[in-house]
């Protein structure tokens, strides 16, 4: 059954390509080749121009971001080399600052020293005033007493008859004075 | 002339021979016409001073006991 079948289909396949006449196979080809001018004039130039296009933009943004990368380290360089030097100039600003401190330190305690020698000094002088004033205080109360002593003691002894010899002795002295 | 004053301050009264010697040792020195005035003063304690107008001659134990407090101070 087989055989017979394909003896027929050999014998059909054998009458197609006698109908197909040498004209219709130019015109095939010649359609199929317009169909090829059409498609690459309609579809394969815009889809390469297409992926020329965006393999340019890809280059573009591989160059840029290799550029980027290139200024990030070139910043990130130039940020280390910053916080170095911030860092010089935080130590240098530190170390200034303590030195300042310390003549400050030094100033303020030699200034609190003077202060202390001349209140020291004020306090001496006014000690010894103070001294010299008490003295001169008691010396006056000694004087004082030792005085309202002896003129009690002169008013008790100076009787009428003493005086006389005491006034005696005055109108000599006043003889003498002329 | 008006006669001038001289006024004598003592603890106790002169005697009269006192006041003659003492009167004519003024005279002596400032002359007549004087009125002399005593003057009863027990806070002079002895001796006495003449008091002329503004010169005094001081000659009492108070003049003595206050010259030595001055020289004590």
């Amino acid at each position: 059954m087989n055989i017979q079948h394909l003896i027929m289909a050999e014998e059909a396949s054998q009458n197609l390509f006698d109908q197909i006449s040498l004209q219709d196979i130019l015109i095939i080809m010649v359609n199929v080749l317009i169909l090829f001018a059409g498609m690459t004039y309609l579809m394969y130039k815009p889809v390469k121009k297409f992926i020329a296009t965006r393999a340019g933009e890809i280059e573009k943004i591989v160059a840029e971001n290799k550029m980027f990368q290139e200024e990030i380290k070139d910043s990130k360089v130039a940020l280390n080399a910053e916080i170095e030097r911030v860092k010089l100039e935080a130590g240098r600003m530190n170390q200034d600052a303590l030195d300042f401190a310390e003549e400050k330190r030094a100033e303020i305690i030699l200034e609190a020293n003077k202060q202390k020698e001349k209140i020291i000094e004020v306090a001496r002088d006014e000690a010894l005033l103070e001294k010299t004033k008490v003295e001169n205080e008691i010396k006056d109360i000694i004087a004082e007493v030792s005085v309202e002593v002896c003129e009690s003691i002169l008013k008790q002894k100076v009787t009428s008859s003493v005086d006389k010899g005491l006034i005696d002795e005055a109108i000599k002295e006043y003889e003498n004075k002329k | 002339m008006e006669n001038k004053t001289i006024k004598i301050v003592s603890a106790h009264q002169l005697s009269k021979v006192q006041q003659a010697k003492l009167e004519k040792s003024v005279i002596t020195n400032h002359g007549e016409n004087l009125d002399f005035v005593y003057e009863i003063d027990e806070s002079v304690i002895g001796g006495f001073k003449i008091v002329d107008g503004y010169d005094v001659f001081d000659a009492t134990v108070l003049s003595k006991v206050i010259s030595i407090k001055k020289q004590i101070k």
